[in-house]
């Protein structure tokens, strides 16, 4: 992917919640959720405020004394998951955020872990539920 | 499968239909009327036709309220005829799975079983619950009756139904929080077997206000086997054997120790509850991400149309109580002093 590259949260159906640097997440649609430890986070922060994969790379290496090669390769990891469960989109074009925060000068970066849960995924595919529209139901969707 | 729209003069207000089938349905088989304050506000429930549907209520008894002119949400219950028209519904199909997200600004929602059928008319903030049968239909649902409208309905409110017990008193509260199976239940029971009051022990009502406050709305709860022989105190308060389901016993505290049911506290901590097999119980720090995301979810994604407000307001409410992790040991009389201690 191009260093350039910039995604947001695929709101809606996501929704997500960060507290002092953890994050968790709801899929909506599909019933899963998620949560993101330190690292993570702080790369869902930045894609959130608008910043490309390249600039929360620097970031993260340059407050963690750490290798842009080691950070790039954690980041890029974790996007793929992000994609592969559809917890991102492509962001299209805009301002490039001014400044990134949330790593604690001098912290060691650590790998970005997303934790998947899916106990309420079974109850909710079978649980038949659809929008009723403004003309009635039923509403293509 | 897809939903289909008609088109033209074939544009039905499915609303307008199951308002005309209710009204048939309490014609034809007349129906019972109950006020209820739910969340404070003014609830009115009509049931049409057989004592099934009355048995459904059990669980709000504690929250009669006089018969009033003024209502903030209408429920109408019935079983078999007249049934919500099905052509409609084979010719749209049921969607399960992705796509089921119900946007948190639309009109209403649908939700539709081969038996039953839950709708909500967000825009005439009425309800609709019909099943084939009242006997066999219902009685799965009755410890916690029409949750995903009531949720739905009371998150237009500034509450949010969260799947989570509560004990107290009038001047505080405790919520007990965790996933299925985690021991909230038992927690809550062996509180009331301590003389802690009961707000509920899988679902309550949280406002986000200054202090937060939880309120109650079911008198219900469930216990385990393990839980019924610990606690002596529940074992008079079985619910009907008939309408026990599974090993768990459904006890309706109204019917039992009303004394011990509290309406309405301010919100003094949240505890993370999870079993440990040794005697004592002990209480850790937690941090609020943590206890955000143990119930959050649960809470969140059984009712349809809540939007990213309600997560938020979940969230400032976590940041501003103290959190913990309640180890809940086997001695039920420690757990109840581990939580009487948050309180």
């Amino acid at each position: 992917m191009p260093d350039t590259a910039r995604y947001r949260p695929n709101s809606p159906p996501i929704l997500h919640e960060t507290i002092d640097h953890e994050t968790i997440i709801v899929n909506l649609d599909v019933g899963t959720y998620y949560s993101l430890n330190h690292a993570a986070s702080c790369i869902w922060i930045g894609l959130d405020s608008g910043a490309s994969v390249e600039r929360i790379v620097r970031h993260l290496a340059e407050q963690s004394g750490t290798p842009e090669s080691v950070v790039d390769q954690g980041v890029r990891v974790f996007l793929e998951q992000l994609i592969g469960e559809q917890l991102v989109v492509a962001r299209g074009d805009g301002p490039e955020l001014a400044e990134l925060d949330g790593w604690p000068e001098g912290r060691s970066f650590e790998t970005p872990a997303l934790s998947r849960y899916t106990d309420m995924q079974e109850l909710l595919l079978l649980d038949p539920v659809h929008d009723v529209g403004i003309g009635g139901w039923p509403e293509q969707r | 499968m897809a939903g289909a729209t008609l088109t033209g003069t074939g544009r039905v207000s499915f609303f307008e239909a199951l308002e005309r089938q209710a009204a048939a349905a309490r014609e034809t088989h007349g129906h019972s009327e109950r006020f209820y304050q739910i969340g404070g506000l003014p609830v009115r429930v009509r049931c049409a036709g057989s004592d099934g549907l009355d048995r459904l209520l059990t669980a709000f008894s504690h929250l009669r309220a006089p018969s009033s002119e003024a209502f903030s949400l209408s429920i109408d219950v019935w079983a078999g005829e007249p049934m919500p028209d099905r052509e409609l519904g084979g010719a749209v199909g049921i969607r399960r799975g992705p796509g089921r997200g119900v946007a948190a600004d639309a009109p209403g929602w649908i939700r539709s079983y081969d038996r039953a059928l839950t709708a909500f008319d967000r825009l005439r903030n009425r309800g609709y619950h019909w099943v084939e049968d009242a006997d066999r239909d219902l009685w799965f649902e009755r410890g916690y009756p029409l949750r995903p409208l009531l949720g739905a309905w009371v998150d237009q409110h500034g509450a949010q139904l969260i799947h989570a017990g509560a004990v107290g008193s009038a001047e505080g509260c405790v919520l007990l929080v965790g996933r299925s199976g985690s021991g909230k239940s038992h927690a809550a029971l062996a509180c009331v077997q301590a003389g802690i009051g009961y707000i509920g022990d899988d679902t309550c009502l949280l406002r986000a206000e200054e202090p937060p406050v939880v309120q109650s709305i079911y008198s219900s709860a469930h216990a385990g086997p393990a839980t019924m022989t610990q606690l002596p105190l529940l074992a008079q308060m079985d619910s009907d054997p008939t309408t026990s389901t599974g090993p768990q016993a459904r006890i309706f505290l109204s019917s039992h120790v009303p004394e011990a049911l509290i309406r309405r506290a301010p919100l003094r901590a949240i505890a993370v509850v999870s079993h440990v097999d040794r005697a004592a119980s002990h209480v850790r720090r937690a941090s609020s991400a943590e206890t955000l995301a143990a119930f959050a979810p649960n809470s969140l994604l059984p009712v349809p149309g809540v939007g990213s407000g309600t997560l938020e307001r979940l969230s400032g409410v976590v940041q501003r109580v103290p959190c913990v992790r309640l180890e809940s040991g086997r001695d039920p009389a420690r757990v109840a002093e581990a939580v009487g201690g948050l309180l």
